[in-house]
């Protein structure tokens, strides 16, 4: 995000004490309360919770202190305000301390699938009544480990990031934050708040396949999958569309249309499929919370977002893919699915709320 | 929604004390170990470092050759511990009754992620091993584990700092209550790396003692150490159905997260930390001074050592026994709760409380157990989790054959 200006939404001590991560959590979480119109201020802070998901977490600023380590070796090459910036935790840490809040707070490091993680609990936790709202999402800023390594793993485009198309060749990596206001419902009433959609349940599973590549059976996305429509209460046939991992890479695109068969069945063949990141990228840990976001304004304006850069169809992945063009469609029941490294895979389902956005 | 009665059927270690919890059992009143090391994968330190580390452990020999080759030293240890405490439950024959697994770590795979980074500046970014990429992500350690025993149900990393074990317990409790699994491995790792000892050294959190020495009066930092902690959770039907006895019961827990710690606020006061412990006791339905043991967080900070004295003080003023496990363990990071879980089940099973030792001066406006105790007829235990990023938890178990 190279127009991304932290002065927008943080103050120049803010800005200084926080890595990129944080700050793009930080400005995502701004813009998210404006739109919610909920002023933490007026909550029972005990009642607000932070749940985070990230890939690499701040990694620009390991990397920051381990460059000081080669200029002056030893300790006094790193500037002592570094390290506080570094673990992953200090993403939802600066969000909690930005709302003063002061209920659950968690960051859930699961590789690319964090974001779903993160929306997961963050609903779980107001189910359970630990929190009145939860402020939900992911983040990830660009860093030279993630780019180095899905080079050397021969993981990213040459030139863009063609998702489902036969000619696909890698992801192309990118950054940035999502954020959900996840509420309990009649807390959102109470105060006349525009509910967006409902999160009608999610799905966990795991590979246990290979570190770096998925299972090409797509074990743990089926099983997380149809946990997550287990959980909503819904039928295969009724999900509208669904937001796809869709990386780009021949394994992924490929594993995750086994995946949509095998859960949908026939309904695969005509339930709209697309993937966001050949638009924005791979975000990692925040892309499923990106996707989330996205999709609640699918569902908004009727609207499917297309994959584009596709021109030839793969005969393996032979589903809807939304070719390049944005399309109208009515839409109820959305499906987004995260995979990862490590083989962590997870589906969200959100539901539009009739009446009330 | 009904609320499953969760217990915990199997825990297990591995820590300088010992590399099994039953091991632990025997050597936790022991002198603690503390070790001394330079070197630290691609880099060295000035000094050799005070440190409670895991030695003497050899994974190849638990885990046999393969696989092993290109996992970091965090990995392998998470492995060990998988193995020689819940392969009967991973290795289940019917795959889908394997628990999940779900781990707590504050700086996971940094050691991995540090070296990969100084390898690309000092070699080059072509020169990097691309298998080496697949360790720096955070969640390497734990899915290596469902990888190795085909755990195909769950995988779930928590990291929120020193509090990371208790929060993954925590965060599994309701996952578990939510129904959407009913049982998992939980708990915590992490071990001494370069990387973090520079970090600490340079945010002033490192002793200049070579022991630690929690809630010492002039206490002055911590003494990193290492090791993974791990339960199995499961909910009462799971466990019985699969026909283990449940060693506790987790009765109530309660996080919270307080700002002013997080800004490293000298006058930060103890209110969050006094709401987790009494949200903690009025769920579980039990007084605080009905406690039989209150495992500390404490572990040689200055500030949270005495806020959290004086929440306990304000809490349980002197009826409760306090230890802190870190006196023999060190700062686990974390690991740190995961382990003082497992060394408090390990106390109470054997009637003792073990003692932070005699050989400082340390704040006695609590009952804290210097000297080892024994004869102790212990049921409820509460576990502390309170960190200098302003995470503040308390989870209470209460044994089962009481």
């Amino acid at each position: 995000m190279l127009d991304f200006d932290p002065g927008s939404f943080l103050s120049q001590s803010e800005t200084a004490r926080m890595g990129r991560s944080s700050q793009f959590a930080v400005a995502a979480t701004s813009m998210a309360l404006e739109e919610a119109r909920l002023e933490p201020n007026s909550l029972n802070p005990y009642r607000i919770g932070v749940v985070m998901g990230t890939t690499m977490g701040e990694p620009q600023i390991l990397e920051e202190g381990i460059r000081g380590i080669y200029r002056h070796p030893g300790p006094e090459g790193v500037p002592a305000t570094l390290p506080r910036r570094y673990p992953c935790n200090v993403i939802s840490t600066n969000v909690a301390r930005r709302l003063g809040a002061r209920g659950p707070l968690s960051m859930i490091p699961t590789a690319c699938a964090a974001g779903n993680y993160a929306i997961g609990y963050a609903s779980d936790l107001v189910k359970l009544n630990r929190a009145d709202v939860v402020i939900a999402g992911g983040s990830d800023p660009f860093s030279r480990i993630a780019f180095t390594g899905f080079n050397r793993l021969l993981a990213t485009s040459a030139e863009a990031c063609r998702p489902f198309d036969k000619n696909r060749d890698g992801m192309a990596v990118g950054e940035g934050a999502g954020i959900l206001v996840v509420e309990e419902l009649e807390h959102a009433r109470a105060r006349g708040a525009s509910v967006a959609a409902e999160v009608a349940g999610y799905g966990l599973g795991c590979d246990a396949f290979k570190m770096t590549i998925p299972d090409p059976a797509g074990g743990g996305g089926i099983e997380a999958l149809r946990r997550a429509i287990s959980t909503s209460g819904i039928e295969p046939g009724s999900i509208d569309y669904v937001c796809a991992h869709g990386t780009g890479t021949r394994e992924n695109d490929k594993s995750e249309t086994v995946i949509l068969k095998n859960v949908l069945g026939e309904a695969a063949y005509t339930t709209p499929v697309s993937s966001l990141k050949s638009m924005i990228g791979h975000t990692m840990g925040a892309a499923s919370a990106i996707e989330a976001a996205a999709c609640v304004l699918m569902m908004r304006k009727g609207t499917i977002l297309p994959t584009i850069n596709y021109s030839d169809p793969d005969p393996e992945c032979d589903l809807d893919y939304v070719p390049n063009r944005a399309r109208e469609k009515e839409l109820n029941i959305v499906v987004s699915n995260a995979y990862a490294f490590g083989g962590n895979t997870s589906s969200l389902i959100l539901r539009r709320m009739r009446g009330e956005a | 929604m009904s609320a499953p009665k969760l217990v915990v059927t199997g825990y297990d270690a591995i820590c300088s004390q010992a590399h099994s919890a039953a091991e632990l059992g025997t050597k936790l009143g022991s002198a603690p170990r503390v070790g001394r090391r330079k070197v630290f994968g691609m880099h060295e330190c000035a000094a050799e470092m005070p440190a409670y580390l895991v030695e003497g452990l050899e994974p190849v020999e638990i885990l046999g050759r393969k696989g092993l080759r290109t996992k970091d030293w965090a990995t392998k240890m998470l492995l060990c511990c998988l193995h020689h405490g819940f392969s009967e439950a991973l290795e289940h024959s019917d795959a889908s009754l394997r628990p999940g697994l779900c781990l707590g770590t504050a700086f996971g795979s940094v050691a991995s992620i540090g070296d990969f980074l100084s390898d690309s500046i000092e070699n080059g970014v072509n020169s990097v091993n691309p298998q080496a990429f697949a360790n720096t992500v955070i969640n390497a350690p734990i899915s290596n584990g469902n990888i190795r025993f085909g755990v195909k149900s769950l995988s779930a990393t928590v990291s929120t700092g020193f509090n990371a074990s208790l929060d993954a317990v925590v965060y599994m409790a309701d996952f578990l209550r939510c129904g959407h699994a009913s049982r998992a491995v939980v708990g915590g790792m992490d071990e001494v790396s370069y990387y973090e000892l520079i970090g600490l050294q340079r945010t002033g959190l490192l002793s200049t003692t070579p022991a630690a020495r929690p809630f010492a009066v002039d206490a002055d930092g911590v003494v990193p150490g290492e090791g993974c902690g791990l339960i199995l959770l499961e909910t009462a039907d799971a466990a019985r159905e699969a026909g283990r006895k449940p060693v506790a019961e987790i009765a109530a827990w309660c996080t919270a997260f307080d700002p002013g710690l997080a800004a490293g606020e000298r006058d930060a006061g103890t209110g969050v930390m006094t709401y987790v412990m009494n949200a903690a006791c009025r769920e579980a339905g039990l007084s605080p001074a009905s406690l039989d043991l209150i495992a500390a967080s404490a572990g040689g900070h200055p500030l949270l050592d005495r806020l959290e004295a004086e929440a306990i003080e304000e809490v349980a003023g002197t009826s409760a026994p306090v230890t802190a496990y870190k006196a023999k363990l060190g700062e686990c990071f974390g690991a740190s709760s995961a382990l003082s879980t497992v060394c408090a089940l390990l106390d109470l099973a054997d009637r003792r409380i073990t003692g932070v030792g005699r050989d400082y001066q340390s704040r006695n406006t609590i009952d804290l157990v210097t000297e080892d105790r024994v004869g102790v007829d212990g049921e409820h235990v509460m576990i502390n989790a309170f960190s200098c990023d302003g995470n503040c938890g308390s989870i209470i178990l209460s044994l089962s054959n009481k």
